[in-house]
C-alpha cells in the first residue's frame, strides 16, 4: 500500500473522487471532527461536523472538489450532540436540502428537548454544549416541514440505534453500498434519558454548563459496507461494564451486519476508556487506523498511539495533538500568572485531513493534507 | 446604632433614631436617657440630655477601584484532587475566529471556602486579574469568583417545555 503526503494547505489538487470509488476523509483540528464519505455515484454522507477556516469543514471540502452540497448529500448524520462533534452540523443540514438527517431518537425526546430550549443561548454560560447546535437543527427540519415541498424522507430525522440500516442502494452499475448505525442501543438510552431528566428539574442549586454523560454510550458507531470493503466509524463510543451499552452491546449483538472492518476511525481519540478488545477480534480485521486528536485531553496519549500502532496495519491521525503556552499581552499579567505558577494553554488548531479511497480490484489510497500525518 | 443612620439617641441603653426619639416624649419612666457628666443639680432631666451623635468621619470611609487588566470566563472540565481543569474563554481580548480554545488549571487554594463548595463539572467561574487599589495603596491582584447563577427555576421549565412541545408537535414527535 502506498500513501502520499502533501505538504500545503488542506488538498493543493483538489480532485472528486471517481464515480465507483469510495473515500473516506477524516477531518480534525485538536478540538472537533468530522467525517466526509463519498459512497459511489457522486452521493456523499456527513458524520459530524467541525469548523474549517469560516464554514463547516464538510461544505468547505465539498465546495473545493466541485460538489454541491444541496445535490450530492444524502445523509448527514449527527453521532452525538456534543460540541466538538456538532459544530456547524445544523448549517451542512440546512445546505444538504435532499439529506436524510439522522440522530439518535433519544434526542427528540421530550425531556432532551425540554432540556435544550433550557440551555440553549444563555448569554450567561459561556461557551457552548452542543445544545444550541441542536436546537439549530431541530428549527432546519421545522423549516423542511413547513416548506411543503420536499420528499417526505429528506424532512427526517431518521433514528440512528442499534442495527438500523440507514441508506441502502442495491447492486447495479454503481457498486453496491449499505450504511447502518450500530448503537445506541436501547439500554443507553434509557440511561441517557434518565441522566437528562435531572437536568431538566428545577434547581435552587447555581446554573452550569451542560456537562455530556460520563462514559459516553449514547454515540452513534456507523458501520459502512462499500461493495465488501467496510468502514467503522467509531465516533465517541466508550466502553461499559454494562454488556448492553457501548462496545459490548455491539459486539454481542446477534442482528449486526456480519463482516469485520478493514478501515478504523478510532473511536473517542484513541482514549483507553473506548477501547474494547474485542472490538479489535470481531468488529474489525488488521484495520487501517483514524484518529482524531482532541486537545484538551491531551488525546491520544502516547500509551494510546502505542497501542493503537501495534493492533493497526497502518495508522494515521488528523491533526497531531498539541497545546502551546499563551503568553499574555499585559506584562503585569504575565508576572501574576508566573507568580501563582499558572500557565494558559492554547489548543492546536490546524485543520488536518487523513483522506483513503478505494476501488475494487485496487490498493486503497491514503492521503495526508494539512497538518494530517501518520500516527 | 440602628442600620442606615448616622446618629443617634442613647435611651435607656438603647439608641434609637432621630426620628424615634422626635415621636418619643420623654415620660416618667423613660427618664433614664443619657445623662451628661455635667448635669447641673436641680434642672430637670430632660434639660440634661445630651444627644450622642455617632457620625462617621470621613476619613475613615474607605476607597475601593479595582482596575482590571485581564478577564476571562469559564466552565470546569474535571476536578482530579486538588486539580481543577477549565476551559477559558478571553473576555480581554477576544479571538474573533472562534476557533481557540484555552485550559488551564486551578487549586482550591485559589478559592474561598464558599466558592470551593461551587466547585463541580460545568461550574461557571470568572477570573479577574489587575490593580486594587485601597485607600490610595496599590495591590495587584488575582481573583477567581464562581458565579452564582440563578438556578433552573420552574417557570424556566415551564417556558422550555412549552417551547419543547412546540417544537415536537410541528414535527410530529409526540
Amino acid at each position: 500500500m502506498r500513501y502520499d503526503v502533501t505538504s500545503t494547505g488542506i488538498d493543493s489538487s483538489p480532485t472528486p473522487p471517481a464515480l465507483d470509488e469510495l473515500e473516506i476523509s477524516v477531518f480534525g483540528k485538536g478540538i472537533g471532527e468530522c467525517i466526509v464519505g463519498h459512497i459511489g455515484g457522486g452521493e456523499w454522507i456527513v458524520v459530524d461536523s467541525c469548523i474549517g477556516e469560516r464554514e463547516p469543514i464538510a461544505l468547505e471540502y465539498l465546495q473545493k472538489i466541485g460538489a454541491e452540497a444541496a445535490k450530492v448529500i444524502k445523509l448527514v448524520i449527527i453521532s452525538h450532540w456534543h460540541d466538538d462533534h456538532s459544530a456547524g452540523i445544523s448549517s451542512v443540514a440546512s445546505a444538504a436540502e435532499t439529506a436524510t438527517i439522522a440522530f439518535a431518537q433519544a434526542l427528540t425526546t421530550k425531556e432532551f428537548v425540554t432540556v435544550v430550549k433550557a440551555y440553549s443561548k444563555d448569554p450567561l454560560l459561556p461557551g457552548s454544549s452542543g445544545v444550541d447546535e441542536m436546537e439549530r437543527t431541530y428549527d432546519v427540519l421545522r423549516h423542511r416541514r413547513r416548506a411543503g415541498n420536499i420528499r417526505e424522507i429528506s424532512i427526517g430525522p431518521r433514528f440512528t440505534g442499534a442495527d438500523r440500516r440507514l441508506f441502502q442502494r442495491p447492486v447495479g452499475s454503481i457498486p453496491p453500498v449499505e450504511v447502518w448505525s450500530l448503537s445506541p442501543s436501547d439500554a443507553a438510552a434509557q440511561l441517557f434519558l434518565h441522566e437528562i431528566g435531572e437536568w431538566g428539574k428545577p434547581s435552587k442549586n447555581a446554573k452550569r454548563r451542560l456537562v455530556s454523560q460520563d462514559p459516553n454510550t449514547l454515540a452513534s458507531v456507523i458501520w459502512i459496507d462499500f461493495d465488501g470493503y467496510r468502514v467503522l466509524l467509531g465516533s465517541d463510543l466508550e466502553t461499559s461494564r454494562n454488556p448492553s451499552m457501548g462496545w459490548l452491546a455491539i459486539i454481542n449483538s446477534l442482528t449486526r451486519p456480519q463482516g469485520r472492518a478493514q478501515v478504523f476511525k478510532i473511536p473517542h481519540h484513541g482514549s483507553i476508556t473506548a477501547h474494547e478488545d474485542m472490538t479489535w477480534t470481531d468488529l474489525v480485521q488488521g484495520p487501517i487506523s483514524l484518529v482524531t486528536p482532541y486537545n484538551s485531553s491531551q488525546l491520544p496519549k502516547p500509551t494510546d498511539a502505542a497501542r493503537i500502532r501495534e493492533l493497526s496495519s497502518q495508522s494515521f491521525i488528523a491533526s497531531k495533538p498539541s497545546m502551546r503556552p499563551v503568553l499574555p499581552k499585559d506584562a503585569a499579567v504575565a508576572k501574576t500568572l508566573r507568580e501563582q505558577q499558572r500557565t494558559i494553554w492554547r489548543r492546536s488548531t490546524k485543520m488536518g485531513q487523513v483522506r483513503l479511497r478505494w476501488r475494487q480490484h485496487e490498493d486503497p489510497r491514503i492521503e495526508l493534507f494539512g497538518a494530517a500525518s501518520p500516527l | 446604632m440602628k442600620n442606615g443612620t448616622t446618629s443617634a439617641t442613647l435611651v435607656g441603653g438603647t439608641y434609637l433614631s432621630n426620628a424615634e426619639t422626635a415621636i418619643k416624649e420623654p415620660s416618667q419612666e423613660s427618664q433614664a436617657y443619657f445623662t451628661s457628666p455635667d448635669a447641673v443639680a436641680g434642672v430637670p432631666a430632660a434639660e440634661n440630655r445630651r444627644v450622642l451623635v455617632l457620625a462617621p468621619s470621613p476619613a475613615w470611609v474607605p476607597s475601593y477601584r479595582f482596575d482590571l487588566l485581564q478577564q476571562w470566563d469559564g466552565s470546569v472540565l474535571s476536578v482530579d484532587g486538588d486539580r481543577i481543569l477549565v476551559r477559558l474563554i478571553d473576555k480581554t481580548h477576544p479571538d474573533p475566529s472562534a476557533n481557540t480554545e484555552d485550559v488551564s488549571e486551578l487549586s482550591f487554594d485559589d478559592l474561598t471556602q464558599e466558592d470551593r463548595q461551587l466547585v463541580c463539572r460545568g461550574a461557571i467561574f470568572s477570573w479577574y486579574i489587575g490593580y486594587l487599589t485601597i485607600n490610595g495603596t496599590r495591590h495587584r491582584t488575582s481573583q477567581v469568583r464562581f458565579r452564582r447563577l440563578p438556578g433552573v427555576y420552574k417557570r424556566d421549565l415551564d417556558t422550555a417545555t412549552r417551547a419543547a412541545d412546540e417544537i415536537r408537535r410541528d414535527l410530529n414527535w409526540d
